[in-house]
């Protein structure tokens, strides 16, 4: 499910307004590897279409059983604070075709990644430096503008091409290497109805294994029948003779009462059991969703865990979660298989936490069900009213699509659980009868519950004894999913309030490292290895339903020996608090470590004058530092600005003037005198920068008259520059300012910095 | 009467050279099921090729679009899956002969040849069962076979003629007249609610729209076109209970979508009528439906069939239809079947050849 504040020529299918708010309603949605080898899943086997032991992660869920588990072991409870941002890619620039908003599940094969953006757009991106190497769009878009819901979910590998499944309804085969369209079908061709014009569409990764593609649709809360098919990945023809279809033909069963009611639509990747060729899915809701009356019984089928035989799609159980679902309540996470310890004996089983709330184990050959509905999230779920009801979770939580994990160094089930009860109205029954088909169906309503602010949890639960053991709270709603580690780590990512990366220590639950990334976040990290180091990726952007409209498309790469310079807005979880910005008398003070040694603490942007381009109010040279020959300088950058990046480098006069035009790069006139790493991006955040020599401080060994300068393309021509003397008759440091220059709250005079009181 | 009973001679093809290929296939044509929650939904279909008599190896079958993933077997026999819940259809042809062998010995080329051209087809389709044997002659008049049209359980009718949605329906041009291809009209109320898409156009630019109108809405219609949006400004209204015709334009320059009234506006005209959907059987002779008047299923699904005049000596053999189908008047359970609703020709998805009626002279 999703929802999106429109306007009214920016598309609304899908979508109900409510409450000023438009509100959508299905909160929704590689080859690859095999764990489920003998035991735990503590080594995955090879991808099909290539070597067994690379760093790969090949498929949506990194292997086939979709733990998300990776068995690499560089990062770890130990190091982890070390590690940081390698590369990014910003997918906006330069693609203003490209919606922001990110939802797209990385994979990476042969050291490319493959990741997705809205309006079906992929990039396969080298996964060591972030090098573009193609980019591959659909001709036709312009209806994508009028679609409501945009985003992708990522692609699958397999045989040297990379699938994708496009909004409207189409199989794509593009070649991995060059990027080119290899072919592209309709899927309506081969399922009956499977059409964008009668509500069906994809925002799903297929799944690429030996030699077959496994493909779902999204469209429960538009009535449709829901349904799973393969193809042969070689020329995408069927490879089942007939789909999978989830809930009866229209005019049958619960769907008598209305054509147009439906539901079932598996919205996220399937699971395959390797050793049994046994397919697992997970079913999206009913639809009218809050509307019962015309879809009486139990709605088989819909909000289930489906097993079926994966060579021929012949069904082999079906479990249903709830029965009678009249809240949305889509099992809608991918289905994870794992051998376990269950009840001191290991099994090999299925799970799932699903949006009601709730957590369900079975038996993987037959369905038996072992733990049964664990709560896991706030529970209430009374029948909708025409006046509202108050349920809970509502229909954007508990798990939503994200991603769950079985950790088997834990033997720990995580799930990312939403904590948002809403205001469920139903309709009329005059307006169940107003739609056509292909049109949402919701029945009724919903919007967050008055007076209660969304909020996420991540959770924990024995797979022995079906408990939690942890259900720990963070300040956003969670839409991204676990990835876990063979060092315990559980990574994660928040949205609104919350814009970090978070690595747990799966076995106690410890926040053990929160990194900004700049925004929110609606997709699970990226694992993998490549010439022996381990990277993290994961995308920004966030979602219409996490919190804020999204404004940005990005992918971030972490490692460890990273920069370790976090990404506003970063909202710190566990994380040291915002440093306060140093008062007037704290500007120039003494080095407390070197009895010849003076900090200064250069503000970015302190006041509004000059739009920002000051350093501690003062630019255009109006600021002095003078500082004794041979004296050590310690710089701290501060950026007292949350919108635009700031830097600062110690330049040459003569190096200033001639770059000055040049929209910045400025040499260092000592090694390290620039501040943060990568001075032409610059900084957002709270912590102040430091300078980037070995001690964080230089040698002032030359006298002369050298230039502080803002290092971001235009700053430092827009006047943010001062000036540093080094002076060898000078006996102290000072800083004073010029006459014309830009007071703070009284203007600063040379600065004393003898005596600790300064300091 | 239960019109399964009966041989399978659809599954024999006469080669132009003489050969005779056989599918082998029991049955052509299997009633449908109730779908099942619970339970399996396929059923095996097997089959056995056969040349002349003699099993053809190695041959691989195709059904539809889906190649079967095994070649036929040393006595010929193959078999696939087929969902027995839906009227259906299903071409069965021969993919590829090149390595198959005819009582073990390699085919000629005369025989891959034959191979290649076969095909018949498999079915799955209501349960028929007529009230009494009709006997047909040459020359009678106001004929009038009636039965049932029901489910495998043979109590469950046949789902009745619905009506289904109101359409809205027009042409796309260009500003110099030209009908757009590839184009994707829609339309979506205010409140997000009632929104339709359509299929891409066709070279025609012909669109349809499928929607409920609702009195209380007012539309905003756009299409979509390459990378653009292009969209009208000028909600429209559309009366409740029925369709409409609207030809729109697409521009030149800029993004907005128009009409093809003074200055752009847009010029909806009340259509009479729906769409509906309804499954009927009627009789046909080679692949065409005879002039007759078909009555809907009712609600236990009873139907009739009324030829006036029986013209020709010759077979003929019923068919049975799932039509989704724009007519302006109302259609209904039991009700005649409208002018212009059943097709000059059958589809090829639609069953056939299910019962034989033989006319004497």
């Amino acid at each position: 499910m999703g929802f999106d504040v429109l306007s009214r020529r920016v598309s609304r299918r899908d979508l109900l307004k409510v409450s000023g708010v438009a509100v959508a309603a299905t909160a929704v949605g590689v080859g690859p590897r095999l764990a489920n080898g003998p035991g735990l899943f503590a080594a995955p086997a090879a991808a099909p279409s290539k070597g067994a032991t690379s760093g790969d992660w090949p498929t949506f869920g990194y292997d086939y059983a979709q733990t998300r588990h990776v068995p690499f072991d560089q990062i770890t409870k130990e190091n982890v604070a070390k590690v940081g941002r390698v590369w990014s890619y910003d997918f906006l620039e330069g693609n203003k075709d490209i919606p922001p908003g990110q939802e797209s599940f990385p994979i990476v094969v042969d050291g490319v990644l493959y990741v997705t953006t809205s309006f079906d757009n992929v990039f396969a991106l080298d996964a060591k430096s972030g090098k573009l190497l193609w980019r591959w769009k659909p001709e036709q878009i312009g209806f994508f503008k009028n679609f409501g819901l945009t985003y992708n979910r990522g692609v699958a590998y397999g045989e040297g091409k990379v699938y994708l499944l496009t909004l409207d309804m189409h199989v794509v085969a593009i070649d991995a290497k060059t990027g080119k369209l290899v072919k592209q079908i309709t899927i309506g061709d081969t399922v009956e109805g499977a059409d964008a014009s009668l509500g069906y569409y994809e925002t799903v990764a297929p799944i690429y294994y030996n030699g077959t593609l496994f493909v779902g649709s999204s469209g429960s809360d538009n009535g449709v029948r829901g349904f799973m098919m393969a193809y042969k990945a070689s020329d995408l023809t069927p490879a089942w003779a007939n789909p999978f279809w989830t809930v009866p033909p229209a005019g049958q069963g619960w769907r008598k009462q209305g054509n147009f009611h439906g539901g079932g639509t598996p919205w996220m990747p399937g699971t395959i059991d390797t050793e049994t060729d046994i397919l697992y899915f997970a079913t999206g809701n009913p639809s009218p969703d809050f509307f019962g009356e015309v879809r009486p019984g139990s709605n088989p089928n819909v909000d289930s865990c489906i097993a079926v035989n994966a060579k021929t799609g012949e069904q082999i159980w079906v479990a249903q979660s709830i029965t009678r679902d009249l809240w949305d309540y889509d099992m809608a996470a991918p289905i994870v298989l794992m051998t376990a310890n269950v009840g001191g004996e290991q099994r090999k089983v299925v799970a799932e936490g699903s949006k009601a709330g709730q957590w369900w184990c079975w038996d993987a050959a037959n369905g038996k069900v072992i733990y049964d509905g664990v709560p896991f999230s706030t529970i209430k779920h009374p029948k909708p009213t025409e006046q509202g009801v108050i349920a809970a979770p509502g229909p954007l939580g508990g798990a939503n699509y994200a991603p769950q994990s079985y950790d088997p160094t834990t033997n720990y089930y995580l799930i990312c659980n939403v904590e948002s009860p809403a205001l469920l109205k139903q309709a009329t029954a005059q307006q169940i009868e107003r739609r056509g088909q292909g049109d949402v169906d919701f029945g009724g309503t919903f919007e967050n519950a008055p007076n209660v602010e969304p909020y996420g949890t991540y959770v924990a639960i024995d797979m022995n004894t079906g408990k939690i053991v942890y259900n720990k709270k963070v300040p956003g709603v969670l839409r991204s999913g676990f990835t876990t580690t063979a060092t315990g780590l559980g990574l994660f990512a928040g949205t609104k309030g919350d814009e970090n990366i978070h690595a747990i220590d799966t076995s106690s639950g410890d926040m053990l490292w929160s990194f900004g990334v700049g925004g929110e976040v609606a997709a699970a990290p990226t694992v993998y290895m490549i010439d022996g180091q381990e990277y993290i990726a994961l995308t920004v952007g966030g979602t219409s339903t996490s919190g804020t409209i999204p404004t940005q498309s990005m992918i971030e790469v972490f490692a460890l020996g990273g920069n370790t310079q976090q990404i506003a807005p970063a909202t710190p979880v566990a994380t040291p608090a915002a440093q306060p910005i140093p008062g007037r008398d704290q500007w120039l003070v003494n080095d407390p470590n070197h009895t010849d040694g003076v900090i200064f603490n250069a503000i970015a942007a302190l006041t509004e004058d000059n739009n920002g381009m000051n350093f501690n109010g003062y630019g255009n040279g109006q600021m002095t530092i003078t500082v004794p020959k041979d004296w050590l300088l310690t710089i701290k950058l501060w950026n007292k600005s949350a919108r635009l990046p700031h830097s600062i480098v110690v330049t040459t006069e003569d190096n200033f003037r001639k770059q000055v035009g040049q929209s910045g790069g400025f040499e260092p006139a000592f090694v390290g005198a620039y501040a943060p790493a990568n001075p032409i991006n610059g900084y957002i955040g709270n912590s102040p920068q430091p300078l980037q020599s070995n001690s964080g401080n230089i040698k002032l060994s030359t006298p002369g008259t050298y230039i502080l300068a803002c290092d971001v393309p235009g700053h430092a021509a827009q006047g943010m520059w001062d000036v540093l003397k080094v002076d060898p008759n000078a006996t102290k440091p000072s800083l004073s300012t010029s006459q014309g220059g830009t007071p703070v709250a009284g203007t600063p005079v040379a600065s004393p910095v003898e005596g600790a009181g300064g300091m | 009467m239960n019109v399964f009973k009966r041989s399978n001679v659809l599954s024999d093809v006469r080669s132009a050279n003489g050969s005779t290929i056989s599918f082998g296939f029991a049955k052509n044509a299997i009633p449908i099921t109730l779908w099942k929650g619970t339970g399996r939904n396929l059923v095996a279909t097997a089959g056995k090729l056969t040349l002349n008599g003699q099993p053809v190896a190695g041959a691989t079958i195709r059904v539809d679009h889906y190649t079967l993933p095994n070649p036929t077997t040393g006595d010929g026999t193959f078999q696939f899956l087929r969902d027995q819940t839906l009227i259906d259809r299903r071409r069965v042809t021969i993919a590829d002969a090149k390595r198959a062998k005819i009582a073990g010995t390699p085919a000629t080329q005369d025989q891959l040849g034959a191979l290649t051209k076969a095909s018949t087809a498999v079915s799955t389709v209501y349960l028929l069962t007529l009230d009494g044997q009709p006997t047909l002659h040459q020359g009678d008049h106001d004929v009038k076979i009636t039965g049932r049209m029901t489910f495998a359980d043979k109590t469950t009718p046949v789902p009745p003629v619905t009506l289904w949605d109101y359409i809205i329906r027009g042409v796309i041009r260009n500003e110099h007249g030209k009908p757009m291809q590839n184009v994707i009209v829609s339309i979506s109320g205010e409140n997000g609610e009632s929104s339709a898409l359509s299929s891409p156009t066709g070279a025609s630019g012909e669109y349809t729209l499928r929607f409920f109108p609702d009195p209380d809405n007012q539309y905003d219609v756009r299409a979509g076109f390459g990378e653009t949006l292009y969209t009208g400004m000028q909600p429209i209204h559309f009366a409740p209970g029925e369709s409409a015709e609207m030809d729109l334009v697409i521009p030149d320059t800029g993004d907005d979508l128009l009409g093809t009234g003074a200055n752009g506006t847009f010029q909806p005209k009340e259509l009479d009528g729906a769409e509906y959907i309804g499954t009927l059987a009627g009789l046909a002779v080679n692949q065409r439906p005879i002039d007759a008047t078909l009555t809907w299923p009712d609600d236990q699904g009873a139907f009739s069939i009324s030829i006036p005049s029986v013209d020709a000596a010759g077979t003929l053999s019923f068919f049975q239809a799932q039509l989704r189908f724009f007519t302006p008047t109302k259609q209904t359970p039991g009700g005649s079947v409208g002018k212009g609703i059943l097709p000059a020709e059958l589809a090829p998805k639609m069953p056939r050849g299910l019962h034989a009626l033989k006319v004497t002279s």
